[in-house]
């Protein structure tokens, strides 16, 4: 399955054999576990998600290579921006603080000041992304559903404020993505041998989820929504004009 | 053309050209690792020669004998002064190739050379790839090929994790960090 499309006739449930990880897409989408043998689009449609929204999110999540096709599946918006939201939760209450915690462990355990430096180069790390991520939910997301609701309200209804567009998206996640990378280098390659490897261990394989989960997210924002809320735009604003 | 001789490690011909083209023609046959020349020549070949060095890791040494503006020198690796005494420009012909072939070793993950240690060390103190080849008498442009060994030898981009690579390795110390 890793590397082949999925497509709303596929099951869930092995959907998920084939990469647990899935699981937590499923929690952010308010999916409950139980579903039995049925299919992607039938699930979709019992929670109340729409099927493209859920096959873009889950392609891209389990395929690095997914390609996604954007022109007007504008209806895909409203649940986009629950996973993007609820992923943005997880990231900020559950995973960047649980590996906070590790770090610390293993701080003490190394029991050198030097090693405190790592430490502070993840907390630093954690306010790079809490400024991020605090960024999108109060500025941007707010900002898309409203162009969503005027398009769903009156599609004829002229955009407010010209000059605001999502441009404002602000600019990739480069920095923070070259962060992580070498927070894991440097566990492995450079700091030192200590006994007891277990906490270390823990660190790097969370550090590794949190890097591909965010890897996905950037996509879906980067690929997916921004991309479908300038077709949006566009549309909106060609209305206008007639 | 002219074949002038090979040094004592048996890898490097030195040829004098004349004109461009002849230059041209001997870098595409014998792919140097330097040159000598003078600042009027780069002047009026500049996209040539940057082209050149680039494509070649080339280094470049200015041989400066009369007065040029010093915006002209600073593309280059090293200048020569007409009047250097001769020990000193072996000295400093030595010490660029040596740069340039640690620099070579892009493939390996080896432990940082002595020149890279040094330039790590200003590099985590803030300073521009400018002001370290201001401090180490060598272009930028040098600066920043070691720059890239070091963080691809070290897997390490940002600046903070090379600074506590630093200091996990006594290249700093844990107060200068």
């Amino acid at each position: 399955m890793q590397n082949e499309i999925i497509s709303s006739s596929d099951i869930l449930a092995e959907i998920i054999h084939s990469n647990y990880q899935v699981l937590v897409v499923l929690e952010r989408l308010g999916i409950q576990l139980g579903f039995g043998n049925k299919s992607v689009s039938k699930v979709a449609e019992e929670n109340n998600i729409d099927v493209t929204a859920f096959l873009l999110i889950l392609n891209l999540f389990c395929n690095k290579n997914y390609m996604p096709k954007v022109e007007n599946q504008f209806n895909a918006i409203p649940d986009i921006l629950v996973y993007l939201k609820n992923s943005h939760a997880y990231f900020l209450v559950d995973k960047i603080p649980s590996i906070q915690n590790n770090i610390k462990k293993l701080v003490h355990i190394l029991g050198d000041s030097k090693s405190e430096l790592v430490e502070s180069f993840y907390n630093n790390y954690i306010e790079e992304v809490t400024e991020h991520i605090e960024y999108e939910n109060k500025t941007v997301f707010p900002y898309i559903e409203m162009v969503y609701q005027q398009y769903k309200a009156n599609p004829n209804v002229v955009l407010k404020g010209e000059n605001y567009g999502i441009n404002i998206y602000g600019e990739h996640h480069d920095d923070i993505e070259d962060e992580l990378k070498d927070l894991k280098n440097i566990l492995i390659r450079h700091l030192p041998q200590v006994e007891d490897g277990k906490v270390r261990r823990k660190v790097l394989q969370q550090l590794f989820e949190l890097e591909s989960d965010l890897f996905s997210h950037g996509r879906i924002e980067d690929e997916v929504l921004i991309p479908l809320v300038k077709n949006l735009e566009n549309n909106l604003s060609k209305l206008m004009l007639n | 053309m002219q074949v002038l001789g090979t040094m004592n490690d048996n890898r490097i011909v030195l040829e004098i050209c004349d004109n461009i083209s002849d230059l041209q023609q001997s870098v595409v046959r014998t792919s140097p690792k330097l040159l000598i020349a003078s600042p009027d020549v780069f002047e009026r070949h500049k996209k040539l020669i940057k082209s050149i060095r680039e494509e070649k890791s080339l280094v470049t040494i200015a041989l400066v004998y009369s007065f040029y503006h010093p915006k002209m020198l600073n593309d280059y690796d090293a200048q020569f002064y007409i009047n250097d005494e001769p020990e000193k420009m072996r000295t400093k012909i030595k010490e660029l190739l040596s740069s340039i072939d640690d620099s070579e070793v892009v493939t390996q993950r080896d432990a940082l050379t002595k020149r890279e240690k040094e330039i790590l060390k200003y590099l985590v103190s803030g300073q521009s790839s400018k002001e370290i080849g201001d401090t180490l008498h060598i272009s930028a442009h040098t600066v920043n090929a070691h720059r890239k060994n070091i963080m691809r030898k070290l897997d390490i981009k940002t600046i903070s994790g090379l600074t506590i690579y630093a200091v996990l390795n006594n290249i700093i110390n844990l107060k200068e960090a």
